[in-house]
């Protein structure tokens, strides 16, 4: 099978990029593999497992491209890296692997602050979510709407799917929502992580206080900073912790009032911001770390990369109880939940006071966890059992565009007014020329 | 019977399609059948138009017409074949050739859009599909019927029949040209000529005849043979009455036709009637099934130097080319190419 596979690479700076490269490492053992990239430099151990092509999206060579068995696509919620890929997987159906589901944010970074193209935006709100998605995608290019509240209500993820013939989520829940619209070819496949720690460096733990807390990531407000030093600042036994904190924090006013937050609340001594390292110090700040805290709210529903890494050193982990989290089998986290955030936060902290083996153990879990389900080689063997079936649905993906069209003529004529008798003749016409037999 | 005969046209570009679905009218009507042609303004650009010819076909209803019943469709081209009828017989003269033997090649176009696999998929899924309603499947040739076998893993009979006005060709003595008659096309391969025409070591002059849908095409060969400097020995004449044509046959020293994998080529056949040898390529399809190599007339390699080779070898030997000629007018007749025998056929 011959696969195009358009990422952002290494050295982007998403995970996604990271992910490509733990993946394409074995999926070139049961593909081959084009990686196509919009970037004008990648990272060169990129060619040791697939050929790597530059795209421009005004020149797309499709002759080239239409040599491959399946394009797939990965959809995430920064414009940055995935508006040129989104609208090549509009023209040229493919596999869409989802990072995200709600993707307020990626079209809004699309149409909002890229194009400018408000009409544009709202057409596609009212295609999807009629005359209310109207009304919300107006509302709320005015500013009266949150960002949050149009994620939650309108996620977008069918504009994301246009034209596509499948669909792989890292989410279970997703995958069921996905499947359930029996539309698409949809796969469920855990995200793959490439755990590099062979040893659980836990089994000694280290009792000396404080106890070590790490926060680390890409650090937008949807990870809870603020939160998280609300509730160690009024922690009765705060002095047992330390936090450090690693990663970009990409909003500067946001960066900018963690700072004030850390100095009013009186945590300079236990807080520390390192900001971005590189991956080694990462590596031994996670591998000495005791509890790692991995909150999310609102959640875009995705598949967290940051988990697989913490999972990866065996670290026990405080994380919200919803989306992909929620997921997560119970004795390999410990939940907080989103409304009673401090509150939970510092129970969690007290149990890990009082059995803080008990935390070792979940670690423990949530690696072997990590090593079952996780790895690079059950999600490439899933890739191209999910490709040869997805090439399955490409003549059904024609079937949809053609009721489309069919439709929009009809309407034109008919006033929305159709008997059955009316639309069973074009509805076998095309079953017969799209649905295999 | 009532019978319709359904095939595609482009509008205002004619050529052998649209001569065999005539002739096939002409022989049925013949044989005291009552026939029509249903014929569908093809498009195929942008690609989505060819999705839209796909489903027009398919929604049309050819059961019966003014309250009587129609007894036979016979389908020629795609998507014209795709029509639905109780009894239909299929005589393919190609499939949509962009999505099977072309795909990838600098011939197609298809594959330069962005959705030309999911469009090449449906076409095959809608052609395997109708393969299976059909009472039987002929071919035009066994170039076609290979195709079919290759890509749709169908079994199908290649049917032969005679080109337009076949009794009309004759022979006379030669004037010193070849004669290349054929749409100026990419596929033709003109351009191929013209080359082996610079490359031959004699004063080889070809005449070519028929003109083109796509005038940079046309303009694009004019001024190749300016850069060959050949323009003395490359005529193009443009569009030529049928009767011109079977003129311009008669007199030529050898026919020469090098098209990439044509389907079945009346020219072949047409040479063949004018007791001419016939010079082809090995990839050129269709004209490989009734021409044999220096007993009817000669396949060169698909370079400008092996064409180049068998041109001067035809000019120089000009008894022996007569006799090629000669052999390949017998090597006709022996085929036995006949209408009534196309139709026995295909009245099912």
């Amino acid at each position: 099978m011959k696969i195009n596979w358009f990422s952002p690479l290494p050295p982007a700076q998403t995970e996604i990029a990271n992910c490509a490269m733990r993946v394409l490492e074995v999926l070139q053992n049961r593909a081959e593999i084009v990686a196509w990239t919009n970037q004008l430099t990648w990272s060169s151990e990129i060619e040791k497992y697939a050929r790597v092509c530059r795209y421009q999206l005004n020149q797309m060579p499709w002759k080239q491209i239409n040599q491959g068995d399946l394009n797939i696509y990965h959809i995430g919620n920064n414009a940055d890296f995935h508006a040129d890929i989104w609208q090549i997987s509009r023209q040229s159906p493919g596999l869409v692997i989802l990072h995200d589901f709600k993707l307020q944010h990626f079209f809004t970074g699309i149409y909002n602050k890229t194009w400018y193209d408000k009409e544009v935006y709202i057409e596609h709100m009212q295609k999807y979510y009629g005359i209310k998605g109207r009304q919300a995608a107006a509302s709320f290019w005015l500013g009266n709407i949150s960002i949050e509240y149009m994620d939650e209500h309108y996620p977008l993820v069918n504009l994301a799917l246009e034209n596509s013939v499948g669909a792989i989520a890292h989410n279970l829940n997703i995958y069921k929502i996905l499947e359930r619209e029996k539309r698409w070819f949809v796969g469920y496949v855990p995200l793959p992580y490439k755990s590099q720690s062979k040893s659980t460096n836990k089994i000694n733990f280290d009792r000396s206080l404080p106890y070590r807390l790490i926060l680390f990531g890409y650090l937008n407000s949807n990870r809870c900073l603020d939160i998280v030093l609300e509730a160690l600042s009024t922690f009765s036994d705060k002095n047992a912790f330390r936090l450090d904190i690693y990663g970009r924090i990409l909003n500067k006013k946001y960066f900018t009032s963690i700072k004030e937050k850390i100095k009013t609340l009186g945590l300079s001594d236990r807080v520390k911001i390192h900001g971005f390292v590189e991956e080694s110090i990462l590596d031994k700040a996670l591998a000495n770390a005791h509890l790692a805290i991995n909150l999310r709210y609102p959640t875009m529903e995705e598949a967290s990369a940051s988990q697989l890494r913490i999972w990866s050193q065996a670290l026990p982990s405080l994380v919200t109880k919803i989306g992909w989290y929620a997921t997560l089998p119970q004795d390999t986290v410990a939940f907080v939940r989103h409304d009673r955030f401090v509150e939970d936060i510092q129970q969690q902290l007290q149990k890990f006071l009082d059995n803080p083996e008990e935390f070792v153990a979940m670690g423990k879990r949530g690696k072997r966890l990590l090593e079952e389900q996780h790895t690079p080689e059950i999600y490439a063997k899933a890739i191209v059992d999910f490709s040869e079936k997805a090439c399955q649905f490409r003549c059904k993906s024609v079937g949809y565009q053609l009721i489309n069209r069919l439709c929009e003529q009809m309407s034109d004529l008919s006033n929305y007014q159709f008997s059955e008798q009316e639309i069973k003749r074009p509805a076998e016409a095309i079953h017969f020329l799209t649905f295999r037999s | 019977m009532k019978i319709i005969v359904t095939t595609v046209q482009v509008p205002f570009v004619r050529g052998g399609a649209e001569v065999h679905a005539e002739s096939l009218v002409n022989a049925l009507k013949s044989a005291g059948h009552q026939v029509e042609i249903v014929s569908i303004p093809f498009k195929w650009y942008p690609s989505e138009r060819i999705l839209d010819m796909m489903l027009v076909s398919r929604l049309l209803d050819l059961s019966e017409s003014n309250g009587k019943k129609i007894d036979l469709v016979i389908g020629l081209k795609f998507p014209a074949y795709l029509i639905p009828h109780h009894n239909k017989v299929l005589w393919i003269l190609h499939q949509h050739r962009d999505a099977y033997d072309l795909w990838g090649s600098k011939f197609c176009g298809l594959s330069q859009y962005a959705n030309g696999l999911q469009i090449r998929e449906t076409i095959i899924n809608a052609d395997n599909k109708v393969f299976h309603e059909c009472k039987a499947i002929y071919t035009n040739s066994n170039t076609v019927s290979q195709r079919l076998k290759k890509f749709n893993y169908f079994n199908s009979i290649p049917l032969y029949h005679p080109p337009q006005n076949a009794e009309l060709f004759y022979c006379q003595d030669e004037q010193s040209y070849f004669f290349f008659p054929s749409r100026l096309n990419l596929m033709k391969r003109q351009e191929l000529v013209l080359q082996a025409i610079a490359a031959t070591s004699n004063s080889v002059k070809v005449i070519f005849a028929g003109e083109s849908e796509d005038k940079s095409y046309e303009n694009y060969l004019i001024n190749l043979t300016k850069q060959l400097k050949i323009s003395d020995r490359a005529i193009f004449l443009g569009r030529i009455s049928e009767e011109e044509k079977i003129k311009y046959y008669s007199e030529a020293t050898a026919i020469i036709y090098p098209p990439f994998n044509e389907d079945y080529g009346y020219v072949t056949l047409e040479g063949m009637l004018a007791s001419k040898p016939i010079i082809t390529c090995t990839d050129s399809g269709g004209p490989l099934e009734f021409i044999r190599h220096e007993e009817t007339g000669a396949i060169a390699e698909p370079t400008p130097e092996s064409l180049a080779l068998a041109m001067d070898k035809i000019w120089e030997n000009r008894t022996w080319a007569s006799q090629l000629g000669r052999a390949a007018r017998e090597y006709y007749n022996s085929l036995g190419i006949t209408w009534s025998k196309v139709i026995e056929k295909l009245i099912v």
